[in-house]
């Protein structure tokens, strides 16, 4: 097992190469460059020469690559074209939040995708299978953007049960640990801080959770369709375990596989930028941060935020393969 | 660039209304600043915050073009226009304790043309700016006395005077410039009714009062200026209360606040120009007719209503109203589609012709209904046979593609004064010298482009009137462009009734955040 995660660990070079690759060529080919989006309508092509100059732009395309590649190995992945931060450090800020969303909008998903899946599959046919597979078309259907929107006018605006928009209360703060204000406002310890970041996550949450949601419902409810269908379910309630027990213990555990291969590819998506969602609610997070980048043709932001995303999908890739072996005894990696 | 309906005007038109017991004032805006160096970073949205933040020496009298004392309480101009004496203003302090005299206003000037200054702003990253714009005329300067600081120029220059007065000449400390070095872009110092506090990107940037202020304790603790990308959202904060002013005022919510009692829109008129360029270097372009003909097809009041909500005027003159030297004798282009097509037939296009409009996708500040605008001049265009097919693109992209040089038809097009001088529009568009960055519709004129080099050089106010309405009158016959309207300066606020304190909590659990 650890020579095999060790090998999977190893394939993260090539991958984040030719991540880099794909997306450095991709924006130069691009038209528009930052330059003349920095100094937009004013721009006399003197200012535009000198503009790019300072900003390396007029070197050709293998120096500049190689010039990125060398220093990003070293960690260091330029300045943002547009506010000069480090970019790295404005896509590490910009990440959490976007983190914290995904995690928040798979609970909701799992929570409620695995017993309405269930009980849909326990019953294949009856009323609430058909509810639930009404419901589940529903779900991945409706357009996320239209669905924000009326979550916030219900419950934020004429309900005024949850808040409209942003992480936290306007004119609050927490001090920045790990940048997910739920955790940090949790580290540090204030109750008012904590409730606000949880009530600032439940509808955005919610949003983003109806696709995930409608698939893992569908993939349980096959699941646990099929599994009831096996030789080994006839014997286990011949044995006399009790329904429950046949479904949950037996049935279920078998047909994870399939569940967990859908949450991980939908963890990878959900991170690489929920962007309307984000956008919607104002979150600081990075779909935001990447759509508005390339708009604005800021190359390393962009770069950073390609790599990171790649990254993180390679781990998730890698955990839930390996959390096959768990699932399944009969897996076994060399 | 839009001169910018500064947050302490704002802040006098709350303050007309009744009960305004707000502490923090909350105004939301659609993007992230991207930096706080006046001198270094151009777009509106950071203009805005900084506006709050530093003073300039003139400023401009709200809602118009003229200037009156800023951190200058008085100045002299030399008969010969070649010499600036400004008078400073005593007992301003910047928010680090920096005292303001003119020594350290020259200083702050240092850095910005002195290589060899520890703040040199060309070191300290990426630099859009209005240095050459304001300063290219000057050929020196120098303090002659503890509150007194001289300007000499090459060649007179009246545009001078008003450029100062603009944001992006913000005075900044200089002993904090140089503290900071690369990073004062995120940490401003001025001398302004509010103090720097903190910026969580894209989030929110936190701004508190500054008690000593020159001009007066503000009415407001704190100002924090709220990143909220969806107008929609926005507005559904504004209405509960957590958002008393939306700096971006989208077109799809200006029904709404109208029809609601509690909010007002506050409009300023604009120093802005929007059309289509034309161009005038290409069949049947150049062909003066076919232009005018182009301009009597479009029904201006019609789009003012519809699309831009009421919110727009046509245009009258290559310059808008607000901006002196506009000429209003100029004969309108009235919608008078059997003309067009007279003038159409006349230059030998009876039967109309096929053309290409290129159009960008968002919204602008000279034309908040972005991509809309090209559809409604289709279909005016369609009514006299000209047929137009629209390629959309996203800004940056637009932007590359118009200035290439090597595009060849129709383009939207537009223009916002940056400090109030007629040549900052007329030069900029449709001078020969600025194709095919500036004057998109690569239009020449030789007199034209002689009568706006006479009025650069021209210090006699009057003088440089009569010139620019000769040369606005030649561009107006001419139309370069389908000329269309000016738009308003747009912000949002909410009035009349107390707004509520901050946060989601209902009012009774409330507090003052």
């Amino acid at each position: 097992m650890l020579q095999y995660t060790v090998r999977r660990l190893l394939q993260l070079l090539p991958v984040i190469i030719g991540v880099s690759l794909l997306v450095f060529f991709a924006m130069h080919i691009l038209p528009g460059d930052v330059a003349t989006l920095l100094l937009g309508d004013r721009a006399t092509k003197q200012q535009l020469v000198q503009l790019r100059h300072q900003l390396g732009l007029d070197k050709p395309i293998w120096v500049q690559y190689w010039a990125f590649l060398t220093s990003a190995l070293q960690g260091d992945f330029g300045v943002s074209l547009r506010t000069n931060h480090p970019a790295l450090r404005m896509v590490l800020q910009a990440f959490p939040v976007t983190f914290q969303l995904s995690v928040a909008a798979l609970l909701v998903a799992l929570a409620a995708g695995l017993p309405l899946g269930v009980l849909a599959g326990v019953r294949p046919g009856g009323w609430l299978d058909n509810a639930v597979l009404g419901v589940s078309l529903i779900g991945v259907s409706m357009p996320i953007f239209w669905l924000g929107l009326m979550l916030i006018l219900v419950f934020g605006a004429h309900l005024n049960w949850l808040p409209i928009g942003g992480v936290l209360d306007i004119g609050q703060s927490v001090h920045r640990i790990t940048g997910m204000p739920v955790l940090d406002a949790a580290l540090e310890g204030r109750w008012s801080a904590f409730s606000s970041a949880v009530r600032h996550l439940i509808l955005p949450a919610v949003t983003l959770a109806t696709i995930p949601l409608a698939l893992i419902t569908r993939i349980t409810r096959a699941e646990v369709v099929g599994a009831l269908n096996h030789d080994y379910v006839r014997t286990a309630r011949a044995k006399g375990v009790r329904e429950r027990g046949v479904v949950l213990r037996h049935a279920l555990r078998n047909g994870m596989i399939p569940v967990v291969t859908v949450v991980g590819l939908q963890f990878g998506l959900l991170l690489s930028g929920a962007v309307l969602t984000e956008t919607i609610f104002s979150l600081p997070g990075l779909g935001r941060l990447m759509v508005d980048s390339i708009l604005n043709r800021d190359y390393p932001v962009v770069q950073a935020g390609a790599i990171v995303v790649a990254l993180v999908f390679v781990i998730i890739n890698l955990l839930v393969d390996i959390s096959y072996a768990y699932l399944d005894p009969r897996i076994r990696y060399q | 660039m839009k001169r910018v309906l500064t947050v302490v005007a704002l802040l006098l038109a709350l303050v007309g209304t009744a009960a305004f017991a707000q502490k923090t004032l909350v105004i939301a805006i659609q993007a992230d600043p991207t930096g706080f160096d006046p001198e270094a970073v151009l777009n509106n949205t950071s203009g805005f915050v900084m506006s709050a933040v530093y003073d300039t020496l003139v400023q401009y009298k709200p809602g118009t073009v003229d200037v009156e004392p800023g951190l200058a309480q008085s100045w002299d101009i030399s008969s010969d226009g070649l010499t600036y004496t400004f008078h400073l203003r005593h007992g301003v302090t910047f928010s680090d304790g920096t005292p303001f005299n003119a020594n350290t206003y020259v200083k702050s000037l240092d850095r910005l043309f002195d290589k060899n200054d520890p703040a040199y702003i060309y070191n300290t990253g990426p630099v859009e700016s209005y240095i050459h714009f304001t300063y290219d005329a000057v050929a020196s300067y120098k303090a002659l006395d503890a509150y007194t600081v001289q300007f000499k120029l090459k060649h007179p220059s009246a545009p001078f005077l008003t450029s100062l007065a603009m944001v992006w000449n913000g005075v900044v400390s200089p002993t904090a410039a140089a503290k900071y070095g690369k990073s004062f872009r995120n940490n401003p110092v001025g001398t302004g009714p509010f103090v720097f506090k903190e910026w969580v990107h894209n989030d929110h940037v936190t701004l508190d009062a500054n008690p000593n202020y020159w001009g007066g304790k503000p009415k407001v603790d704190r100002v924090i200026f709220k990143v909220i990308p969806d107008a929609q959202t926005a507005l559904l904060q504004m209405k509960q209360g957590q958002v008393q002013i939306l700096a971006d005022v989208s077109s799809q919510i200006i029904p709404a606040i109208k029809s609601d009692p509690n909010l007002k829109l506050v409009t300023q008129p604009g120093l802005t120009v929007n059309g289509i360029a034309l161009p005038t270097d290409t069949k049947p372009f150049n062909d003066p007719r076919v232009r005018q003909a182009l301009n009597y097809a479009i029904d201006r009041n019609a789009i003012d209503k519809s699309l831009y909500n009421d919110l727009a005027v046509p245009m009258t003159a290559p310059i808008p109203k607000a901006q002196w030297s506009y000429d209003d004798s100029l004969p309108a282009y009235t919608y008078d589609p059997a003309k067009a097509k007279q003038l159409l037939a006349e230059a030998g296009y009876p039967n109309g012709f096929k053309a290409e409009l290129l159009a960008y996708n968002s919204a602008r500040g000279y034309n908040p209904a972005g991509a809309q605008m090209a559809v409604a001049i289709q279909s005016y265009l369609k009514q006299i046979g000209v047929d137009v097919s629209i390629q959309q693109m996203e800004f940056g992209s637009f932007l590359s593609k118009v200035r290439s040089g090597d595009y060849h038809g129709m383009a939207m097009t537009g223009w916002s004064g940056d400090n109030g001088d007629p040549d900052n529009f007329l030069y900029e568009l449709f001078d020969s010298a600025t194709i095919p960055v500036g004057d998109t519709a690569h239009y020449k004129n030789d007199q034209v482009d002689n009568l706006l080099a006479q009025a650069q050089k021209e210090t006699n106010h009057a003088q440089r009137v009569q010139l620019y309405q000769q040369a606005q009158k030649i561009i107006w016959q001419e139309a370069p462009w389908i000329f269309l309207n000016n738009t308003l300066q747009v912000r949002a606020a909410r009035g009349a009734r107390v707004p509520r304190p901050t946060g989601s909590r209902p009012v009774g659990r409330g507090t003052f955040a």
